[in-house]
């Protein structure tokens, strides 16, 4: 019998074999031999799983049970828990039972266990392992990812290990790979780690197209996914089993409670209205750790946590190492170094991002502290969920508010927590730049048939809709290059054999295909090397860009010297001098959820009985005295003027995303007012225009701005206007091929010649094949995820049915300061280039330029 | 401003023109940089499948120069091709300009991409593409032209190779520039299909072409 067929049902042992009543093994001390159970084995197949778990002196928990059950039963289902609450253990279990009752030597892939992050897998591999050889089974478990060594890489593409820890790129890989695709035919399972990150991005919708060609790989193929709470819990289910409309779902460990505090600035009337820093309240952070055994310290950034730690560790009264640092562009080795001392109960404190928000359980961390914005009620209940529980005590996270604003996000977050309003992901969908991946992938691995493949593609959530009009578009932009046949050369990428079978077979496409496969937009990153050739970790190009030999930064928790930039190293020596540059990443700037943002707007209006009122007192009164406070069912407008222009100050209260594309929405509009050029800034509060000189708004004037009517249109003019097609166009592009890898590391010999940038293949495209596929990729894009045209539609709705508070200002308010002081701003104009390049030109003249 | 701007280098009087060339009344020649031919056939071979239009858009741009000012020389400052030469519909686009233009010299100071025209078979690519081949640094009324500024030469030197671009203060693209340095003139890039190595506005003369005009950008401090 094959053993990709075998199901769980009807086979084996009764099945009261596993009946709940056997949950509470507890003989610690039982020391289960292979031998010794082979006898039991047969009997009850989750003796030795049992007795592994007792050893380690845990117990058997409900929803472990549960999962157990529901996979041998051959049912696929989503499992939601905090960390440390044994979701490995649920969902490795079903399979090593199932592989104990039937004597499953392997040797091909039973599990395949994705995770989103790299930095995980090795620990996924080694807890695997560990549990494997626990309950005697003589499985391998093997890593596929961008860090697995070339001996681990060729055994896990030759199928020759029975469980495989990989990421969806990793995943996208194998299957480039004709003879892999057979091997993972063997396979029963698939588990999805850490769902939550991936659903709502585009590897989410990369992994939905591998898991659709497993399905059909593996005939009876059982997916679990794993996941930390969302808004959505049941959507996000779906989209990992799809075709089913009531996916399992089983809930971990009870959600606790969690309780929000704020550590309250000393002096709140000196507390600032906008910055990121927050070092005045170091002291009190200090004090905080000293009172725990050990802490975690979350930032948002990592140049905040560059910058929290150095401070920290200038203060730090205990031993010097007993203080670390993490984040995502620290070496691999330093980072795994943290987590083992982390795990192992030596460090007091770590300051981290969201490199640690992910993974292991660390069960020495006493307490969790956030760094300024909490950012999204999600987001903060997964970091509180860090710190060890007690059986009945309630989680616990201790906010560090960097500015006064965000006193009014912690006092919002708390009711939100109390209300059990959480976030959702949604999904995306229809993502051609992906699908046009993909297709390639198989193009590679094998062939496809382009009837067949559209069938399996419309079993995913995210092509459920595709039509065969759009997919043949997608055929013909992989084959030649685009619709209009005229424009391109006969150069093909993927050909047809005679029975239409699309084949990729050109030997340098493939190398380029596979090397650029992953959805993950990356700039150019430079490695951080000392002058010894010891890594330190990865920066990206535009921060080295400003650097020059000699000058002084801050990275990986040390003050470094710039020696010299050699090919893609970035050598450095230890500094003597301090210094607070700070690398910048990029994908810094998280906005706001709007569950928080609205909270904000209510709490400033009425703080009531928040911890956080007296705090919020001076920051309430100066923006009283200034302009006026924000109120229920009003719009609070401000004026003001500088030496830059004029500026119009808008309060929705929308989170900076919507801010963002009201603000590109409302600068176009007012160009068909009075034409010119405006600038625009947004916050998670509002948003801010600026020109030269701003029209006079009248009622009219104001109907025309906020009026949802020609939304569409408008956008359209907007996302050409403002330049924001052509950044978003860099995604796709590189997605679908239409760019060379960009790699970490000087670029092969082979790729020099093809260096080119998405601006100008979008300007060759505009100009000469203005219908292509990924422009209006590009545009949908910018239309759904950056400017949320639905979503600023309702709220266009909402605010052109408000009274507005309008307010000339003589000092800026609270809440316009860091509007007015944000660096990062957008511009549309409908004047030409020529115009706009003469005025700053001129502007620079008179020494007015930035 | 205007498609033209008049600067004074080494006593000699060029013309930079908005369409990335100069015009050298004196020596009755118009110079340009990096033409890049045939990259997006390369580009294509290698399966980026872009689309048909940007060297024949490069090379109208060139003829409309070439009709306008009427040069005795045209001088191609290094980099005119972009990888091998293959039978493509770039080299049939190129030939019909150098029949059209048979009168017109076409100099080429051969950049890192020419390795077609140094190489085993550069007669033949010369004699197909109808061009001389001249060594780089070559000096002529008083200017040293190449394609890459090395040393210090003692004239001061017109070059290409770098693709300078330079941003400005609150707009969102950047453009191709000529760049004055204590060197010589660095011209921008003469193919669209190029990118570029972003230059400091602040160092020294700029002149952008945007759309085909050209815009000061800043004096050289010492003269204002």
């Amino acid at each position: 019998m094959a053993a990709g067929g075998h199901r769980a049902q009807g086979s084996g042992p009764s099945r009261d074999g596993y009946a709940l009543s056997g949950a509470s093994v507890r003989s610690g001390s039982d020391d289960v031999r292979r031998d010794g159970v082979l006898s039991a084995l047969a009997a009850d197949p989750e003796l030795p799983l049992r007795a592994w778990i007792a050893a380690q002196g845990w117990s058997v928990l409900p929803h472990q049970r549960m999962v157990w059950r529901a996979y041998l039963d051959g049912r696929s289902g989503l499992l939601h828990t905090p960390t440390g609450s044994g979701k490995t253990l649920a969902v490795a279990g079903g399979p090593l039972i199932e592989a104990l009752r039937e004597d499953d030597r392997g040797g091909a892939p039973r599990l395949l266990w994705i995770t989103p992050l790299r930095a995980l897998a090795a620990d996924t591999v080694r807890a695997l392992q560990l549990l494997i050889d626990g309950v005697g089974l003589d499985w391998q478990v093997v890593l596929r990812t961008g860090d697995a060594s070339a001996r681990d890489r060729r055994l896990a593409r030759a199928g020759k290990r029975e469980v495989v820890v990989t990421t969806p790129e990793s995943l996208a890989l194998l299957l480039s790979y004709a003879d892999t695709q057979g091997h993972l035919a063997q396979l029963r399972a698939v588990v999805v780690d850490e769902w939550h990150e991936l659903i709502g991005s585009k590897r989410g919708v990369l992994l939905e197209l591998g898991l659709a060609r497993l399905r059909r790989l593996a005939s009876g193929l059982r997916t679990w996914g794993l996941s930390a709470t969302l808004g959505n819990l049941r959507q996000a289910a779906q989209v990992l089993i799809p075709g089913e409309s009531y996916p399992l779902l089983v809930g971990g460990a009870l959600l606790r409670p969690t309780e929000v505090e704020c550590l309250l600035p000393a002096d709140p009337g000196s507390f600032p209205y906008a910055g990121h820093l927050g070092l005045s309240q170091l002291p009190q952070v200090l004090a905080r750790l000293r009172q725990a055994r050990s802490s975690l310290l979350f930032t948002n950034t990592r140049s905040q946590a560059e910058l929290w730690h150095q401070a920290l560790a200038s203060v730090w009264p205990e031993a010097p190492d007993s203080l670390a640092l993490h984040h995502g562009s620290i070496d691999g080795k330093q980072r795994w170094t943290v987590e083992q001392d982390l795990a192992a109960g030596r460090l007091r404190a770590v300051v981290a991002t969201s490199s640690l928000d992910l993974g292991v359980d660390f069960p020495p961390v006493e307490q969790v502290l956030q760094i300024g914005s909490p950012k999204g009620v999600a987001r903060l209940l997964q970091r509180a969920g860090r710190a060890r529980h007690r059986p009945g005590e309630s989680g616990r996270i201790i906010g560090v508010p960097t500015h006064a604003l965000e006193l009014a996000e912690y006092a919002a977050v708390r009711r939100a927590v109390a209300k059990g309003q959480i976030e959702a992901r949604a999904p995306l969908t229809g993502c051609l730049d992906v699908l046009a991946q993909h297709a390639a992938t198989l193009a590679l691995g094998g062939g496809f048939e382009p009837d067949q493949l559209l069938e399996e593609l419309r079993q995913t959530h995210a092509y459920a809709d595709l039509d065969p009009a759009r997919w043949a578009a997608v055929l013909r932009f992989l084959e030649v290059g685009g619709e209009a046949l005229a424009n391109y050369p006969d150069y093909q990428r993927l050909r047809r054999d005679e029975s239409g079978r699309y084949q990729l077979t050109d030997r340098r496409i493939a190398m380029r295909h596979r090397l650029s496969i992953g959805t993950i937009a990356s700039d150019g990153a430079l490695l951080v090397k000392t002058l010894r050739g010891r890594l330190l970790g990865h920066v990206e190009e535009r921060f080295v860009g400003q650097l020059a030999p000699g000058d002084v930064f801050l990275f990986a928790g040390r003050a470094l010297q710039l020696v010299r930039i050699e090919q893609m190293n970035v050598l450095v020596k230890a500094a003597s001098a301090r210094s607070s540059r700070v690398p910048r990443w990029q994908g810094g700037s998280l906005p706001l959820s709007n569950a928080v943002g609205a909270g904000v707007a209510a709490v400033l209006a009425e703080p009531g009985d928040a911890a956080e009122r007296q705090a919020l007192a001076p920051l309430r009164e100066v923006q009283a005295q200034r302009s006026r406070l924000p109120r229920a069912n009003r719009l609070l407008v401000e004026y003001a003027q500088s030496g830059e222009g004029e500026h119009l100050f808008l309060y929705p209260f929308a989170g900076r995303q919507l801010h963002d594309g009201l603000a590109a929405l409302l600068s176009w509009r007012l160009a068909q007012i009075s034409p010119g050029s405006y600038s625009y800034a947004c916050s998670d509060y509002g948003l801010m225009l600026a020109g030269d000189s701003l029209p006079a708004l009248d009622a009219g004037r104001w109907e025309r701005l906020l009026t949802p009517s020609g939304l569409h249109a408008d956008l359209a003019q907007c996302l050409n206007l403002a330049e924001l097609a052509r950044r978003q166009f860099r995604e796709v592009a590189r997605v679908a091929g239409l760019l060379p890898p960009s790699l970490p590391g000087r670029a092969p010999r082979s790729l020099r010649a093809l260096q080119t940038s998405s601006a100008l293949i979008y300007d060759v495209l505009r100009e000469h094949d203005p219908t292509h596929l990924l422009l209006g990729q590009a545009e949908r894009e910018v239309r759904q995820q950056q400017l949320r045209e639905d979503e600023l539609g309702e709220l266009l709705s909402r605010l052109s049915a408000l009274l507005r508070d309008e307010l000339a200002l003589t000092a800026l308010s609270p809440l316009a300061f860091p509007l007015w002081a944000e660096s990062q701003r957008g511009h549309l104009s409908n004047e030409d280039w020529r115009t706009r390049v003469q005025r700053a030109a001129a502007k620079l003249e008179r020494g007015l330029g930035r | 401003m205007g498609a033209e701007h008049r600067v004074q280098l080494a006593g000699q009087q060029l013309t930079l023109l908005g369409q990335r060339a100069i015009h050298w009344p004196a020596q009755q020649a118009l110079l340009i940089a990096d033409l890049h031919l045939g990259k997006a056939d390369t580009l294509r071979r290698a399966g980026i499948l872009t689309p048909r239009g940007s060297t024949s858009s490069d090379l109208q741009r060139l003829e409309a120069l070439v009709d306008r000012y009427r040069p005795h020389t045209l001088w191609v400052l290094g980099d005119m091709l972009h990888g091998p030469l293959h039978e493509a519909p770039w080299l049939q686009r190129w030939r019909r300009f150098r029949r059209q233009h048979s009168e017109l010299i076409v100099e080429v100071i051969a950049g890192n991409h020419d390795r077609v025209l140094t190489g085993a078979n550069a007669a033949a690519a010369r004699e197909a593409l109808g061009i001389q081949v001249r060594p780089d640094g070559l000096s002529l009324g008083g200017l040293s032209l190449c394609h890459q500024t090395t040393t210090k030469s003692a004239l001061p030197t017109l070059s290409g190779h770098l693709h300078p671009v330079i941003r400005l203060p609150g707009l969102p693209r950047r453009w191709p520039a000529f760049v004055l340095t204590p060197n010589g003139l660095l011209l921008p890039a003469f193919s669209r299909l190029t990118g570029g190595l972003l230059m400091d506005h602040r160092s020294g003369g700029c002149f952008a072409c945007v759309e085909g005009e050209i815009v000061a950008v800043s004096a050289l401090k010492a003269e204002g």
